[in-house]
């Protein structure tokens, strides 16, 4: 015979612990958990990105120049170059040479072998020290006087374009994560009915020994509470992990952008969604039990 | 707020614990099951209530219990018409009547100690305030070395003691018990019996249903006796 005694310096939940399948119940959860994690850094790195791409662009410009005599190409360059360093003296102006323009049309044109007469656009990029003011009018105007024609891009487009990228994603996201939170809710809606069906003989008895329905629903709190904040944890971690994985160097070539990626301040965030996923599991199941107590379970 | 009570109903009704006046009750559209039932319970009575099996034995308890609703006539508990209480009220009353059922109703998964604690737990006392109460309640019925035990490794006889226990524990006013003594044989049947008498001659009022005839004989106890849904009362004459 097994010892079945159960010791008794703490006092068991009231409600079944093991009941009401809760292990496929927090299993789900997590995944909820982990899910919204995901997304949750998917959107903050986002943010890091679009941010850190806006002020890498504000910071460079362009200088394209438009040659139709390719033998006239090195006078052109360096009249041009001649110019910019003496309107910037402390900035970094550079001519970026013939082999790493064509690395950078190789997207437009592809790998095919280029003929070497092929006219390349000659190309200045500066990169703007802080000293240095960033306006780049005068510069169309003053060359073409010289008979150079330019053409200037200083990412405005660009920095426009990642904005407005980066709005739709932060959009989109919060979206995902509102999406994600009302499944949680349905979730713990679902789960504290049926767990009011099939604790139906423990409530019974709980309120035949005199407690009220608003013990009985802080009980449903308290589990979904705790099952909130354990789920969310396992959910948090399993996605911190999944993060940092996927921002290892060797990973990080398949994708296009750059991944999310793990950053020490977002600990807040997670920390606070962590609260946030148990807080959204308490109420809705604080709910759902105050409902079903006050319908089903009223004596007539 | 401030309504005129009527003093001279309330002092008739002081020492009535339970009233039935022409009740009628029925499930659903089923037929009636008791009707015009008239019957009073006085404040530290003891009272068997007797009838073959489907007589309607248990529906009338749980009218007493506030589990069911009456279909008609009127029931009072404490002096209070049910139909008047509020939701409150009917919480308060509920509190001051210990249950014993058929089937125990106890939890699986707590120990007989934290079942028969139940009552005082929900009403949110602490375990330091009522672990010396249950433990020698539990002693007193000859579960002391069960306390820690689960439900399921008791016998049917140390179930009930345990509902028992449970339905004492918070020292209600009325004890209603639906055949206490239907699992377990004669001789325990005695010994539970003697925890009733004990309970009423410290002032609890008893009501039990039984459909065993053996049990009624030798305690001084009031005899009601349910037969095709009329309520007789024999507390005048002893049944041979
Ligand atoms: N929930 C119910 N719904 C319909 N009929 C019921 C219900 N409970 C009991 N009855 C019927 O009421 C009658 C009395 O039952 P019950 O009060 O349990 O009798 P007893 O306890 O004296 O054996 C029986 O005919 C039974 O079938
Ligand atoms: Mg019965």
């Amino acid at each position: 015979m097994q010892d079945n005694t159960v010791k008794n310096l703490t006092s068991n939940p009231l409600l079944d612990p093991k009941g009401n399948d809760a292990g496929s119940l927090l299993f789900v959860l997590s995944i909820v958990a982990y899910l919204a994690t995901i997304t949750l850094m998917f959107s903050l790195s986002m943010n890091r990105i679009s941010a850190s791409w806006n002020t890498s662009l504000k910071n460079t410009a362009t200088v394209q120049i438009l040659v139709d005599n390719p033998r006239l190409i090195e006078t052109q360059v360096d009249i041009t170059l001649k110019n910019l360093k003496e309107n910037y003296p402390n900035s970094e102006v550079t001519a970026v040479d013939k082999k790493k323009s064509l690395d950078m049309l190789k997207p437009w044109l592809g790998n095919s072998v280029l003929p070497d007469d092929l006219p390349i656009p000659a190309l200045i990029s500066i990169k703007f020290a802080k000293e240095d003011n960033k306006d780049l009018a005068y510069l169309t105007p003053d060359l073409k006087a010289e008979g150079v024609i330019i053409e200037i891009d200083d990412h405005t487009r660009w920095s426009e374009q990642v904005k407005r990228s980066a709005t739709a994603l932060k959009v989109a996201s919060s979206a995902l994560l509102i999406l994600i939170f009302s499944i949680a809710i349905l979730i713990t809606n679902y789960a504290t009915k049926s767990a009011l069906l099939a604790q139906k003989k423990i409530i019974n008895i709980l309120l035949q020994v005199g407690a009220k329905n608003i013990f009985i629903t802080k009980l449903f709190i308290k589990q979904a509470g705790v099952r909130g904040l354990v789920s969310g944890f396992y959910g948090v971690s399993l996605g911190c992990v999944t993060i940092i994985l996927i921002s290892t160097d060797r990973i990080k070539e398949i994708f296009i952008i750059a991944p999310p990626s793990f950053h020490w301040p977002d600990l807040i965030y997670l920390l606070t969604f962590i609260i946030g996923f148990s807080l959204n599991c308490s109420i809705s199941a604080g709910l759902t039990s105050t409902n079903i107590l006050s319908k089903k379970y009223r004596r007539k | 707020m401030f309504k005129k009570k009527k003093p001279k109903l309330k002092i008739a009704l002081k020492n009535e614990v339970v009233r039935f006046e022409r009740l009628g009750m029925r499930y659903g559209r089923g037929p009636e099951i008791l009707s015009d039932v008239d019957m009073c319970l006085q404040n530290g009575s003891f009272t068997f209530l007797t009838g073959p099996s489907g007589a309607g034995k248990s529906t009338l308890l749980k009218l007493c219990y506030l589990e069911l609703k009456q279909s008609r006539g009127l029931i009072s508990l404490f002096g209070t018409d049910i139909s008047k209480m509020s939701r409150k009220a009917k919480h308060s009353t509920r509190k001051k009547i210990g249950v014993i059922l058929q089937d125990f109703r106890l939890i699986d998964h707590l120990t007989i100690f934290e079942n028969v604690a139940l009552p005082l737990r929900v009403s949110g006392e602490k375990k330091s305030n009522y672990t010396k109460d249950v433990s020698e309640l539990l002693q007193w019925v000859g579960l002391g070395a069960r306390m820690d035990a689960l439900p399921k490794t008791l016998s049917g006889g140390e179930k009930q003691r345990a509902a028992i226990a449970r339905a004492v524990i918070s020292k209600p006013d009325l004890i209603i018990a639906d055949e206490p003594t239907g699992n377990v044989d004669e001789v325990m049947s005695k010994r539970l019996l003697s925890l009733f008498t004990e309970m009423n001659r410290s002032g609890t009022t008893v009501l039990i249903a039984t459909h065993n005839k053996k049990l009624i004989k030798g305690v001084k106890a009031n005899i009601l006796h349910i037969e095709n849904g009329i309520l007789i009362d024999t507390s005048f004459e002893p049944s041979t």
